[in-house]
């Protein structure tokens, strides 16, 4: 086997290799997104949102877990949005029809912004649907949340009130 | 020479086709996790079955996982 076609393959194999993405950790500042707001029609970004606790949610209709969140989350939101608590959930479906169906069905008045390609859910490498981010006042990420069942929002209540409480 | 060229070529081709193997992002399981896409339509059903299946042949498993699709359970 010649030198060149030896050097070829290594070349080919370590190409062919998927790359992992460095994982976003708790401690780390959140990726700055800008993204199209439901409501607004407008592009939020996540600095629109400093000064504040963020929820930051990545869900989609088609995922059951995100339907037992939606009204648990309202109701959170509707408890401490007074006190700078802020839910920007950020839609995954490819059809913007899927979303409304299910927004029908599961009011929210906090922010939905959307995201069809995915672009940022790869960036905040996202493993699962829902998964969420609790970001903190200066925007760094304090806590990962993968899935959901009921009981996990007293966790995150406590998590959101401990954070509420800090200073800028 | 000649014969390390079709080599070379036959490999960047089989290679080409690996690039395209690319695991599912979870935000792209849309469509497999719809009620059709489910290998089991009735979950009792199923278990109904497994269990007489289970009695007459005294063998079970290898199924594999459950969940939407969607990664999370």
């Amino acid at each position: 086997m010649s030198y060149l076609y030896k050097k070829l393959v290594t070349v080919c194999l370590l190409l062919s290799l998927s790359f992992s993405v460095l994982a976003l950790e708790v401690g780390k500042p959140a990726p700055e997104f800008s993204l199209p707001n439901v409501a607004t029609k407008t592009a939020s970004s996540l600095s629109d949102y400093r000064g504040q606790v963020i929820y930051l949610d990545f869900w989609a209709s088609w995922c059951p877990p995100c339907r037992t969140s939606f009204p648990l989350l309202e109701a959170l939101y509707e408890k401490h949005h007074t006190a700078g608590f802020k839910i920007v959930a950020i839609n995954m479906d490819e059809e913007p029809e899927a979303m409304e169906r299910f927004l029908k069905l599961y009011p929210a008045s906090f922010d939905i912004l959307r995201d069809p390609e995915g672009e940022w859910a790869d960036k905040y490498s996202v493993e699962a649907m829902p998964t969420s981010f609790i970001i903190d006042k200066k925007g760094v990420i304090r806590h990962i949340h993968s899935g959901f069942s009921k009981s996990d929002i007293d966790e995150i209540e406590k998590k959101v009130i401990e954070l509420l409480a800090e200073s800028l | 020479m000649k014969k390390n060229l079709v080599k070379i070529i036959s490999l960047v081709l089989v290679l080409t086709g690996v690039s395209a193997c690319t695991p599912v992002k979870p935000w792209e399981r849309g469509n497999l996790a719809l009620p059709q896409m489910a290998l089991d339509t009735d979950g009792q059903e199923a278990a109904f079955r497994q269990h007489t299946f289970y009695s007459k042949e005294s063998a079970s498993g290898g199924y594999g996982g459950h969940g939407g699709g969607c990664g999370c359970n």
